[in-house]
């Protein structure tokens, strides 16, 4: 029951932020009015580079950059707290 | 290691090489994509409340003088939390399996394409530092893990009885 009432907060706040953010973007899209993808004109466009074709095995580059970023972004963190942090005196001992 | 950290460790594991997953979707196709991200986002709400004591603990005391080295990490996890619903609300927004799956159609709007792009860099950004502010607990959790376990030895004595 704990758990199910705490799910339940979870998703209220969840829903919140995403109705917030979906309200902000209506708004903001409405008032610059963009072409939307059904009004657009349909043909055959090239596709994107990196799109594959069915059955070829393409290589994940999307997911080595993320992790590239996580790691950069924790590397750089971590440093700079090394950095700036206080060092707590240590006692010497007395002889 | 308790059992609780060792499924803490664990879910926070598969749900990164999931977001790993997730975040290649020209190599996983559409379907893999949407689906491991509703997935993924199941994950985060167990994650959550694994959690929950530590976010109701903060919450309660996050302008007193104790919570001062906490406070950084609360807020970037409640940016986190607020970037990962803007990745899933726009995911669904421009979505082609999932939503069409329930037999819904959403008005298309090329504002959501570009909303989920940048809310997917945020969330990389935000998701490293969240690694490096727990890169202690994740590096002690592995030792432990990894660390040999002492084998117990049997006592080296026999208990001779008086009468025998």
């Amino acid at each position: 029951m704990k758990t199910i009432s705490r799910m339940i907060i979870i998703l209220l706040v969840a829903t919140l932020i995403g109705g917030l953010f979906y309200s902000a973007v209506s708004a903001g899209s409405s008032s610059t009015s963009q072409t939307s993808i059904s009004e657009r004109p349909t043909g055959d466009f090239p596709q994107p580079d990196g799109d594959r074709d069915e059955g070829e095995i393409s290589f994940p580059a999307e997911s080595i950059k993320s992790l590239a970023i996580i790691s950069i972004v924790c590397a750089v963190y971590l440093n700079v707290v090394k950095k700036f942090a206080v060092k707590k005196p240590t006692l010497k001992p007395i002889l | 290691m308790s059992k609780q950290n060792l499924t803490k460790l664990f879910l926070d594991l598969g749900a990164f090489i999931a977001l790993l997953i997730v975040s290649a979707p020209r190599f996983t196709g559409a379907a893999i994509h949407e689906w491991l991200a509703i997935a993924l986002s199941g994950a985060i709400v167990v994650h959550l409340l694994l959690n929950w004591n530590w976010i109701v603990e903060i919450s309660s005391r996050l302008f007193s003088k104790s919570a001062k080295n906490s406070r950084f990490g609360y807020f970037l996890n409640w940016g986190l939390f607020a970037s990962g619903i803007m990745i899933m609300l726009s995911g669904l927004m421009i979505s082609e399996t999932v939503v069409p799956f329930f037999g819904l159609s959403l008005p298309q709007d090329m504002s959501w394409k570009s909303l989920h792009e940048l809310s997917t860099n945020i969330t990389m950004i935000l998701m490293g530092l969240h690694v490096a502010l727990h890169w202690n607990w994740i590096t002690n959790m592995f030792k432990k893990l990894l660390a040999p376990r002492p084998q117990v030895v049997a006592p080296a004595f026999t208990i001779h009885r008086k009468d025998a």
